[in-house]
């Protein structure tokens, strides 16, 4: 779960947060018979996408903080080198740009590992909606990485 | 086409999976290889900035908040409270009838079924329901035993007993709330090593004095699964008076301190009530807080890096201590020095007084017995110094 949200967020006190609020949140749905009774990991790796798209969302009703600006502000640890760096900033908002379903299932397939297979289990799909939505996703990433000035 | 394409990539990506390069794909496809080649770059962009590591302090907030949560639902304490009760504290008013029904409900089955169940007891930790019977008989133990060596020997295997107890706690994986003392070896991530246990703190946790290496704590905190102890408390120990006597008049004692067996191989401790005015860098032997010295004779069980245990008890050994003799783990050691205002022994000098028995009973040589070679801190077992 903090993988996939650190991914997404790059910020790692916030994805710390995050992560706990995702088990949290598990803690409130069991004790109001809520809880998952099948799909535990797609469960929760769902509410940690919500919570992320959420998070940006509140973000967005913020007029001083831009996304793609903050995004970039935000301390890049995950590589080192000016040029790594700073191909991870563009990776990063053009990721941001893409719909949250195709943020998710590039996540579970290239930042979390999830096969084909397990993939269209956590998002509850079969797998040739999930080749579909991997292929229009990063056809999507390399158009917005391409747009970028 | 675009199925085609959708199958193509899912190829490719499995090759690239399994060791292949771009280009080796890309052959498979000549048709599609335009379009599929940006696909295939940006993958490997995304693989190579997936994030690998988890940090262990994402574990700990997480487990931390999720076990006070689940602890308020429940509507009970945060977790079974077990107090330990460690050589050199006190039993607080409200924990005397507890002690005294749990030791009067102890003579009677004593009477009634002999030593089985104190033997049975032997094994238990903390939560379980004999331990209280263990702890009522290590305490029935030290207060019927009169002579003062006898007595610290027993202090000292009871308090081993107890980091014995806190190890298989967290060998377990038992939840369980602890309370102990110890000395700080030195910092790890997150944390530090405590008499050899990790204690991992939290921005939650609350510290009181200056935590360095040499000090002595008192720790409480929770047992985890992964093998520390995440603590909500550390306090920094003050060195007091130099028997359980003078540490039980201290007008400083908090309200959890118990029973007064303290430990006299070592001074007696007390806890520091408030925050240290002079913040403790790394102990050494010329330091001015010195105060208080110590001579110590007993066999070294460890060596990590500068601190020594000999008898049970931590001493920092620096670079500038006098080493005389071949140092070698198991050997008797006769240590001079100084005890800081924090409670850290630094050792000035180290003598080997003699060396240890090997299995066929003879004697490893121990070296020049003078001489010790100052400019080297941790001297290796086969040096001679």
């Amino acid at each position: 779960v903090y993988r996939y949200v650190r991914f997404r967020l790059n910020n790692e006190t916030l994805a710390e947060d995050i992560s706990a609020d995702v088990f949290l949140q598990l803690l409130e749905s069991a004790r109001a018979g809520r809880s998952p009774q099948t799909n535990l990991k797609g469960w929760l790796l769902g509410t940690a996408a919500h919570m992320v798209s959420d998070h940006f969302r509140k973000k967005y009703r913020q007029p001083t903080d831009d996304l793609p600006k903050n995004l970039a502000a935000e301390t890049p640890d995950l590589l080192t080198g000016m040029e790594l760096e700073e191909r991870n900033q563009l990776l990063r908002t053009g990721l941001a740009m893409l719909t949250d379903e195709q943020q998710h299932v590039l996540n579970l397939r290239f930042n979390n590992g999830f096969s084909l297979e397990e993939t269209a289990n956590l998002m509850n799909k079969n797998v040739n909606a999930i080749k579909q939505l991997q292929f229009r996703a990063l056809a999507a990433l390399n158009r917005n990485i391409g747009e970028m000035p | 086409m675009s199925r085609e394409l959708e199958d193509a990539l899912q190829t490719c990506l499995n090759l690239l999976q399994s060791g292949a390069d771009i280009e080796r794909c890309l052959a498979l496809f000549p048709n599609l290889a335009e379009e599929l080649q940006p696909l295939l770059r940006i993958a490997n962009q995304i693989h190579s900035a997936a994030v690998t590591d988890v940090p262990q302090a994402a574990f700990i907030k997480t487990r931390s908040r999720l076990l006070n949560t689940a602890a308020e639902m429940r509507g009970e304490p945060k977790a079974k409270k077990v107090h330990l009760p460690f050589l050199g504290a006190r039993t607080q008013p409200r924990q005397i009838p507890i002690l005294a029904s749990a030791l009067a409900v102890l003579l009677v089955l004593i009477l009634l079924a002999g030593t089985g169940l104190v033997r049975a007891s032997s094994t238990s930790l903390p939560g379980d329901d004999l331990y209280p019977i263990k702890i009522g008989w290590e305490g029935l133990r030290i207060n019927l035993t009169f002579d003062p060596q006898r007595r610290d020997s027993l202090e000292q295997e009871f308090e081993n007993e107890r980091y014995e107890e806190l190890e298989e706690l967290i060998t377990e994986n038992r939840l369980v709330e602890v309370d102990f003392k110890g000395q700080i070896i030195s910092d790890v991530m997150g944390g530090w090593n405590v008499s050899g246990l990790t204690v991992v703190m939290t921005p939650d946790t609350h510290v009181e004095g200056f935590l360095a290496a040499g000090v002595n704590v008192r720790v409480r905190g929770v047992t985890q699964a992964n093998g520390y102890i995440l603590a909500t408390e550390m306090r920094v120990l003050m060195e007091g008076g130099s028997n359980s006597t003078q540490e039980n008049s201290g007008e400083n004692e908090s309200d959890e301190q118990n029973s007064g067996n303290s430990g006299t191989s070592s001074p007696g401790e007390t806890e520091s009530s408030q925050p240290f005015d002079q913040p403790t860098s790394t102990p050494s032997p010329d330091s001015n807080e010195t105060g208080e010295s110590f001579e110590i004779q007993g066999i070294l069980t460890s060596r990590e890096e500068s601190i020594w245990t000999v008898n049970g008890k931590q001493i920092f050994v620096s670079s500038d201590a006098e080493i005389k003799g071949m140092v070698v783990t198991g050997a008797e050691l006769r240590v001079k020095g100084a005890i800081t205002s924090a409670g850290a022994w630094i050792a000035y000098e180290v003598e080997v007084r003699s060396a240890p028995t090997s299995p066929d009973g003879t004697s490893t040589p121990s070296g020049s017995g003078s001489g010790g070679d100052s400019s080297n801190p941790t001297p290796s077992p086969t040096e001679d110094h």
